[in-house]
């Protein structure tokens, strides 16, 4: 149950999604058997005996916070709602880190694979083109009569 | 050198001092793998002088593999991008074999700037490990730890 883990213990077992215990120690300016300390006994007060477990229970709990507070928003009521996940691990401008799905991962690798490409493809392209124009100046200027042809061709 | 040499030597050099300073982990492992990966293919490009460069297609396969375990394991976004940056290079390195017509100076020019886009992935995980809220892995440059009440 939520309301049975204390505050602290629910922000070291949300950070144990990202974070180290050694990095969640560092971050909070705490030690690491306290960290290990809070994480194993918010387990313990979720009946289960796996940090993984846990996370999934918090989320869950999360998932029908916020599909609570979606249907205030549409009925017209305020949000007070808690905060998620970003907050607890102090994100900025709403960051979200990737979905944990593999597939979901290797669509999007396939998303940006096609993007770089095409991304390069552009730029190689626009360079080619001015190289071309640039040739066909120079080309131009070479085969022009007058007094300017011999100082490009001794310029180069 | 070129100026596509000198742009790359010098991003190089930055991104890999800003990415182990003002990184995270993540963004510390990916500077150490690609850093393996720059030193490995220096080693058998000299060792290797063949069309078809085999030892550094390699390296360059070892270093996609290490990537996709970081990509599958770490919540970076920067490893999805530097993933699909690799997977460009390894199908440069297939295209040298599938087209003979390709030139080989063409072909590294187009690896070396899937390279370039993969360091400033590297560049944009500093930035995601900002948004994140994270520290930076280098102690240096952390905050120090509040003072009182939080010592349970």
């Amino acid at each position: 149950m939520p309301t049975a883990l204390t505050p602290r213990q629910e922000e070291c077992l949300r950070l144990t999604r990202l974070l180290t215990d050694r990095e969640i120690a560092a971050q909070l300016g705490v030690a690491e058997p306290t960290v290990k300390k809070h994480v194993l006994e918010a387990c313990q007060r979720l009946g289960v005996n796996r940090r993984k477990a846990a996370l999934a229970i918090l989320e869950d709990l999360d998932a029908e916070a916020r599909s609570e507070s979606d249907r205030a928003a549409v009925s017209g009521a305020p949000d007070s709602s808690g905060d998620g996940v970003a907050s607890a691990t102090d994100a900025r401008l709403g960051y979200r880190p990737p979905p944990r799905d593999p597939l979901a991962r290797a669509v999007m690798i396939a998303v940006a694979t096609v993007v770089c490409a095409g991304l390069v493809t552009t730029l190689t392209g626009m360079v080619a083109s001015q190289h071309r124009q640039i040739q066909s100046i120079e080309a131009a200027l070479g085969t022009l009569p007058g007094p300017s042809s011999p100082s490009v061709a001794a310029s180069r | 050198m070129t100026p596509l040499q000198s742009f790359f030597l010098v991003s190089t050099v930055g991104i890999f001092a800003i990415g182990w300073l003002k990184g995270g982990h993540v963004e510390r492992q990916g500077v150490m793998v690609l850093l393996l990966a720059y030193v490995a293919a220096l080693f058998v490009d000299d060792l290797d002088r063949t069309t078809h460069q085999i030892a550094v297609a390699i390296v360059d396969g070892v270093l996609l593999l290490a990537l996709i375990w970081m990509a599958v394991r770490k919540d970076r976004w920067w490893l999805l991008v530097a993933v699909a940056c690799q997977l460009l290079t390894m199908i440069a390195h297939g295209a040298l074999w599938l087209y003979p017509d390709i030139g080989l100076r063409s072909n590294v020019v187009t690896r070396w700037l899937f390279g370039l886009l993969q360091l400033y992935a590297l560049a944009g995980g500093v930035v995601e490990r900002w948004l994140a809220g994270e520290p930076a892995a280098s102690p240096g440059l952390r905050p120090p730890p509040a003072q009182g009440g939080l010592n349970i």
